[in-house]
């Protein structure tokens, strides 16, 4: 790996000067009044207290954090950024490689007519992100950004090229293997004549993805440049619409997939019908060994080339977000969503006089279905895989949602969702039991004034299996437009260990000001699983003063 | 429509930039050439072979003793692989069960000693068990972590039936259910020697009796018996221990060479061209090639021969 080197910010600071120096007509003032600077803050600090009781463990450093601060410049086609990230150290189940301060992100650009460059860091995505999708999720210490060069060009009306290359951020680091990629995206309204007033919008895309890293492996011959590949279609008509995409990786023996040969493939369609009041969307997606990293050593969320997007709902309330969440199986998994969202009008029989909403929501996830080749001595495909068929259950949501104004002053959301939780598998613990779950939750405004409100959630759990039921009450009390309060207990009262039995109380006071916000609470965490569009991360259980302080500019 | 030929044009060579392997497995065994159109010629990579010609020059230079192997067109022959080590001190319990088994088989029998794992490593202060008996490159700890994931010793396979070890008692019951078996492949080797050059060449000829629908591997090992040496013997710091049939050189990497596929009938001939260890005694030398499934809830080993190096 290579560290990142300061030293390249000189060429963004080099390209600024060489743009200066050559704008004879303009004043240096001049420029520097056109040019504005935008930016934000964050700050997520812990003082954590032992608690053996909830299994939180001595943080010998008592006091942890993360800080991050974004700095954009941008004047006229140019722009340049930098962001400072500090982990002193990392908080509780952030991973290890955040430790210590640093300038992780720098980058700069500009635009002239057609073309757009970009050198240094920058996320990207080709299509639905099947074979390349950089992206940060600052809540899951996920980041994978890729330090390089970005070009974009429009071609021709309608057509547009996006070509990249560049290394992959590992934490302070960079991932050894090059990323290399093109894109090409058209849409068919914009570059024939004629079309562009159709009601049928259509734009098509292919990519292409290869990667390099040397073979230093003396058990296997391993492939050093893996090359994957995808088409994609979205389609518009009224109120329907298609996306569509499909792609294909070669062989790419991994840590992930048991240093296998077999080709990856992932097919990914999404429906969806929406006009006032009813919207339908129905999605399938079945990816086969599409584990695709920069790093063929590389495990949990480290060094990902692509993005497998989850075809589950991501929930808020706090026991069905962070129980049971499903994490995509990148190894292969053929999941299906449907998703109804209907409004009742109001004055309708079941509206009532301010209208109600309604959601149905149903996800599911199982394996593929397999036949094992028992070929590792040989050729190592693996497995076969049936196209239309499917294995053992990994996940199941059925969840409804219904959202009632009753008055002026109370308004209401009732949830509720049943589980199927393969945590063998999705958790990665073998022998443990599928959980099946019933959740139910209230939500329960009422507004006593134009700045008083008070807010409350009765959530419970049942389940027979892992930890049992739980139940969860908060009271949050706004003083708009500025303060919140809060009071939280989550209690494991279904707990077939009595020691178990514990109240995770939690209370907290906010304060928002113009862009700025100041969180603090004191409690216990439970411990539990954060996920973020099916990329998960482990939060173990925690107790202490918790403060957070975010900015934007 | 020229322009989107070209950026797709460049998509494809951007796909296209891989590189497909179609035997992940690497050969490290050598080079492989071809001088009859019928052997092919499996070169060490030490020799520095790098075409037909210079293989050629080398087989012509030297002047060559030849052995004959065993004659296994009617019998299957047994490969008892046992795993072992001189810090072992219940090891000559099962080395003595493997002469004792060896003995009643005779030459159906084929004894291989691996050493592998704790009790195999060498002492790195004193002046006993400083000896290395492991083979080079780690190919036998490969073996044990696949084969005595237990790392239980002496424990021995016969002919890798179940794919795992088995305790010393057991050998003789295993040997005695396939000892009877019809072959299913001939193995006809012949060891060509070049004492002055210190070069051996291996020839194989595999011959299918049966058409097989699995897929079969051939592996080539160098053994050397009576090696004089420290052994733990129980309580007692031996130093003048006879370790027999000591698996020396794995010839063709780990896992062996993937065979053609098995049809009745038909024939493939591989020579392997290595330098020996000039360690070694020639007179105690054996070369052993076994023919197994390399289908990995197998491994069993159908048929099996060996041949002296040197007389």
């Amino acid at each position: 790996m290579k560290n990142i080197s300061l030293t390249k910010l000189a060429i963004g600071l080099t390209i600024s000067i060489f743009s200066i120096s050559n704008i004879n007509a303009q004043s240096v003032d001049q420029i520097l009044s056109n040019g504005e600077v935008r930016g934000n803050f964050q700050l997520d600090m812990q003082y954590y207290q032992e608690d053996s009781l909830i299994g939180a463990q001595d943080v010998p450093e008592k006091i942890l954090s993360n800080g991050f601060l974004n700095l954009v410049y941008t004047n006229g086609p140019f722009s340049m950024g930098v962001r400072y990230e500090s982990y002193l150290n990392a908080l509780l189940g952030f991973p290890d490689g955040y430790k210590g301060n640093g300038l992780t992100y720098r980058f700069a650009s500009f635009q002239k007519k057609r073309l757009s460059v970009t050198v240094g860091n920058f996320y990207e995505q080709f299509g639905n992100g099947l074979i390349f999708r950089t992206y940060e999720e600052r809540g899951l210490g996920y980041d994978n950004m890729m330090d390089g060069v970005r070009v974009k060009y429009s071609l021709a009306r309608g057509l547009t090229v996006t070509g990249v290359t560049g290394v992959q951020r590992i934490f302070f680091e960079y991932g050894e293997g090059i990323v290399r990629g093109l894109d090409v995206e058209l849409s068919l309204n914009e570059a024939i004549n004629g079309f562009s007033e159709s009601k049928t919008r259509i734009i098509l895309g292919a990519s292409g993805i290869s990667k390099y890293q040397a073979d230093q492996d003396s058990r296997y011959v391993l492939p050093e440049n893996v090359g994957a590949g995808a088409g994609r279609i979205n389609l518009t008509h009224g109120y329907f619409n298609v996306n569509a995409e499909y792609a294909y990786k070669a062989n790419d023996p991994s840590a992930d997939n048991g240093y296998i040969y077999k080709p990856g493939e992932a097919l990914f369609v999404q429906t969806s019908y929406s006009r006032k009041g009813f919207g339908l969307v129905l999605a399938a997606k079945r990816n086969d060994n599409m584990s695709f990293r920069s790093d063929r050593t590389a495990d949990q969320q480290n060094l990902l080339i692509n993005y497998l997007p989850a075809l589950t709902k991501q929930h808020t309330y706090n026991l069905l977000a962070t129980l049971y969440p499903y994490a995509v199986q990148l190894n292969g998994e053929v999941a299906y969503q449907a998703d109804l969202i209907y409004k009742f009008d109001k004055g309708s029989l079941l509206g009532g006089k301010y209208g109600m909403d309604i959601q149905v929501n149903y996800a599911t996830a199982n394996n593929l279905d397999t036949t094992h080749l028992n070929d590792e001595l040989t050729k190592r495909q693996g497995y076969e895989s049936k196209w239309f068929e499917v294995g053992e259950v990994y996940f199941k949501d059925f969840n409804t949602q219904l959202t009632k104004k009753f008055s002026k002053k109370v308004k209401g959301r009732f949830t509720y969702a049943n589980l199927v939780y393969n945590k063998d598998v999705i958790e990665g613990k073998p022998g443990e039991p599928t959980v099946y779950a019933n959740i139910g939750i209230a939500d329960v405004t009422y507004k006593f004034n134009m700045r008083n409100s008070l807010r409350t959630e009765a959530q419970v759990l049942f389940t027979e299996q892992d930890q049992g039921d739980w139940a969860t009450l908060l009271l949050e009390y706004s003083y708009s437009p500025h303060w919140f309060f809060a009071l939280m207990d989550q209690y494991n009262y279904g707990n077939e260990d009595s020691k178990k039995q514990i109240h995770y109380y939690n209370a907290s006071i906010g304060y928002n000001n113009g862009g700025n916000r100041i969180t603090m609470s004191y409690g216990r965490q439970r411990a539990g699983i954060f996920c973020v569009g099916g990329v998960c991360r482990v939060v173990p259980a925690s107790s202490g003063l918790y403060l957070s302080i975010t900015s934007s500019f | 429509m020229k322009k989107i030929i070209f950026a797709l044009s460049i998509i494809s060579i951007i796909i296209s930039s891989c590189d497909k392997i179609d035997d992940p497995i690497p050969k490290d065994q050598g080079s492989s050439f071809s001088l009859d159109g019928e052997t092919e010629y499996i070169t060490d990579p030490s020799l520095g072979i790098s075409n037909s010609e210079q293989l050629l020059d080398l087989i012509n230079s030297n002047s060559w003793d030849s052995l004959d192997g065993y004659d296994n067109s009617n019998r299957r022959f047994i490969v008892l692989e046992e795993f072992t080590g001189h810090t072992c001190l219940n090891c000559p319990i099962g080395a003595a069960e493997v002469i004792r088994l060896d003995t009643i088989l005779g030459d159906q029998l084929i004894p291989v000693s691996i050493h592998a794992g704790k009790f195999a490593e060498p002492k790195q202060t004193g002046d006993k068990y400083k000896s290395d008996h492991r083979p080079p490159s780690g190919k036998a700890e490969t073996y044990a972590t696949t084969f005595n994931p237990g790392d239980a010793y002496p424990r021995g396979m016969v002919s890798r039936i179940g794919g795992a070890v088995t305790p010393v008692n057991s050998w003789e019951g295993a040997i005695n259910a396939i000892k009877d078996d019809n072959p299913k492949a001939v193995i006809k080797m012949r060891n060509f020697y070049s004492a002055a050059s210190n070069l051996l060449r291996i020839d194989i000829e595999i011959e299918w009796l049966e058409t097989l629908q699995e897929d079969y591997n051939l592996q080539v090992f160098v053994a050397e018996d009576h090696i004089i040496d420290w052994q733990l013997n129980i309580t007692v710091d031996q130093p003048d221990y006879d370790h027999r049939h000591m698996l020396r050189k794995i010839v063709n990497d780990t896992w062996g060479k993937s065979l053609n596929e098995a049809n009745q009938g038909e024939t493939q001939k591989i020579q392997y061209i290595l330098p020996l260890d000039p360690s070694w005694k020639a007179n105690d030398l054996e070369s052993i090639a076994f023919i197994y499934d390399s289908d990995v809830t197998s491994y069993e080993i159908i048929q099996a021969n060996a041949a002296h190096v040197s007389e």
